[in-house]
C-alpha cells in the first residue's frame, strides 16, 4: 500500500502551484466578466480601497511636493560658500516665506482663473486638487480630493480654463477617479470649431488624442481647434479640447483621421474644475 | 521588522507608483514603468511561485482598484508574473547574470503579454505588441527589475529578512 494516500490527493499536492494559478486566473476572469457586463456604480471593494488610499496619496503628494520644492530651491545653495551663518539662515527663511507666498499667489491666481472661467462659460461646479495618478501605467487617470460627500458623481466633466481634462469614472466618500481624455478608453464627441465637422476623439495614452470617424470630405486643417459637441450628454457643448496637429488621410476608406494635442496641461495637472451639468442638476 | 516588511513594501510600492513616479520620472517613461510588477517578480524570484502569485493577487487587485479601470486586469497579469517568475527562478535563475537577465526579461514579457491578452479577450483598448510603449515597458521594467531586485536582496540580507534559498547578487 502506498504511504502517500490516494492518487487524487497525490495529484493535488504535486500540482498545487499550477492549480492555484488556474483557480486565481479563472476567478479573476469571472470578476472582470461581471464588471465588463455590468459596469454600473462603484464596487464596495474599490470604494474601500479608494477611501483608505486617499489620505496616503494626499499625504505623500504633500510630502513629495515639499521635497521637490526643497530640492529645487535649496540644493544649489548647499554648494555655495557660506559667508555668514546667520545671514544665510535669514536668507533661507525669507526664501522659504517667499516661496510659500508665491505658491499661495499661484494658487489664488489659478482659483481666480477658475472663477472667471465659470463666469464666462456659465458653468457651475467645484474646484478640486489632484492628489494622485493611476498606479497602472496603461491607464491614464488621476485622483482628486473631492468625493460623494462634496457632491461628486460619475460622468461629471472635468476641465481646466485651458480645456477639457476628462470625466469622473469612480467616486468614494472623499476622493474620485477621473479618466483623462488621453486614456485609451476615453471617447468624446467633438466638433472641429472652424468647419463644424463632427468626429469622435479617442485617447492614445501617450499624451495625445486621435480624431476618428471624421468624414473624409470634411474640411480640416492643421491648427484647427476641436471643441465638445455636446452630443453624448456628458460634456456640455463648446468646451475647448485641443488643436489638430496632423491630418492622416488614407487612399481608401470613408474617414480621415487627425492627431489632436489637448489644450489642458494633461501631464502636469494640479487643480481642476468639476462641472455640474444640467443633467446632473436635474438628477438632484 | 520581518512581519511588517511585506505590508510596508506593498503599500510603499503602490504609493510610490501613484504619487512619486509621475512626479520624478519623465512622462514617456512613466507610461511603461510598473513598480508593482517589479516587486511581484522580486518576491517570486526569492520566495517561489506561491508567494509570487499571492503577492501578484494582492498588489494587482489593489493597483486595479486605485487606477479606476476594470478590476482584475492587473490582478491576472501580476498573478501570472508571480507564477512565471517563480518557475523561471526554479529552472534558470542561478549563478550567471545572463540567466538572471533572461529570466527577468521572460517574466516581464509574459506579464505584459498576459495583460494584453486579457484586455484583448474583453475587447478593451490596449497597446500593440509592436508599439513603443510595449517595447520601452518591456526593456525599462526588465532593467529596473534587475536593479531593484539586487537592492532589495541587499536590504533583506542586512536586516535578516531573506528567505533561506534566496540567491544573493554576488553569486
Amino acid at each position: 500500500m502506498s504511504s502517500s494516500g490516494s492518487p487524487m490527493r497525490d495529484f493535488l499536492i504535486r500540482h498545487r502551484e499550477g492549480l492555484l494559478l488556474v483557480i486565481l486566473v479563472i476567478s479573476s476572469i469571472l470578476i472582470i466578466s461581471r464588471q465588463v457586463q455590468d459596469n454600473t456604480g462603484t464596487s464596495y471593494f474599490r470604494r474601500s480601497v479608494m477611501m483608505i488610499a486617499a489620505p496616503f496619496q494626499s499625504g505623500s503628494s504633500a510630502v513629495i511636493s515639499g521635497v521637490r520644492s526643497i530640492w529645487g530651491d535649496y540644493l544649489f545653495l548647499f554648494g555655495t560658500r557660506a559667508e555668514n551663518t546667520k545671514l544665510r539662515d535669514e536668507v533661507n527663511q525669507l526664501r522659504s516665506e517667499v516661496q510659500e507666498l508665491r505658491e499661495e499667489l499661484y494658487r489664488v491666481g489659478r482659483l481666480e482663473e477658475f472663477s472667471s472661467y465659470r463666469f464666462e462659460t456659465g458653468f457651475t461646479g467645484m474646484a478640486a486638487q489632484v492628489i494622485g495618478e493611476s498606479p497602472d501605467p496603461w491607464t491614464r487617470t488621476i485622483v482628486v480630493n473631492r468625493g460623494t460627500q462634496e457632491g461628486m458623481k460619475r460622468s461629471l466633466p472635468v476641465v481646466t480654463p485651458d480645456g477639457l481634462v476628462g470625466s469622473v469614472v469612480k467616486t468614494s466618500e472623499h476622493s474620485s477617479i477621473v479618466r483623462l481624455i488621453v486614456d485609451r478608453s476615453s471617447r468624446v464627441p467633438v466638433l472641429v470649431s472652424r468647419s463644424r465637422a463632427r468626429a469622435i476623439l479617442e485617447g492614445e495614452s501617450s499624451g495625445t488624442c486621435q480624431l476618428k470617424y471624421l468624414d473624409r470630405i470634411e474640411d480640416v486643417q492643421q491648427g484647427d481647434i476641436v471643441i465638445t459637441s455636446g452630443l453624448a450628454g456628458i460634456y456640455p457643448r463648446g468646451i475647448e479640447v485641443g488643436t489638430i496637429t496632423q491630418i492622416l488621410t488614407r487612399s481608401h476608406g470613408l474617414y480621415q483621421y487627425a492627431k489632436v494635442l489637448p489644450k489642458a496641461p494633461i501631464n502636469r495637472l494640479e487643480d481642476v474644475l468639476i462641472i455640474r451639468t444640467e443633467q446632473s442638476l436635474e438628477e438632484e | 521588522m520581518r512581519y511588517f516588511y511585506f505590508p510596508f513594501l506593498f503599500v510603499a510600492t503602490l504609493i510610490l507608483q501613484s504619487a512619486a513616479v509621475p512626479a520624478v520620472l519623465p512622462g514617456w517613461f512613466v507610461d511603461g514603468f510598473d513598480l508593482p510588477l517589479i516587486i511581484v517578480l522580486h518576491i517570486a524570484m526569492t520566495r517561489g511561485k506561491i508567494p509570487g502569485m499571492m503577492t501578484g493577487l494582492v498588489i494587482g487587485y489593489l493597483q486595479d482598484a486605485m487606477s479606476g479601470g476594470v478590476i482584475g486586469f492587473n490582478g491576472i497579469s501580476k498573478i501570472i508574473a508571480g507564477y512565471v517568475g517563480g518557475y523561471l527562478k526554479e529552472k534558470f535563475f542561478v549563478r550567471s547574470m545572463t540567466h538572471r537577465t533572461a529570466s527577468v526579461a521572460g517574466a516581464v514579457f509574459m506579464a505584459l503579454l498576459a495583460k494584453i491578452a486579457v484586455l484583448a479577450l474583453f475587447a478593451q483598448p490596449r497597446p500593440s505588441l509592436l508599439s513603443a510603449q510595449f517595447f520601452w515597458g518591456f526593456v525599462g521594467n526588465t532593467l529596473l527589475a534587475l536593479l531593484i531586485h539586487a537592492l532589495l536582496v541587499r536590504f533583506e540580507t542586512v536586516f535578516g529578512i531573506r528567505a533561506e534559498e534566496e540567491l544573493s547578487l554576488g553569486d
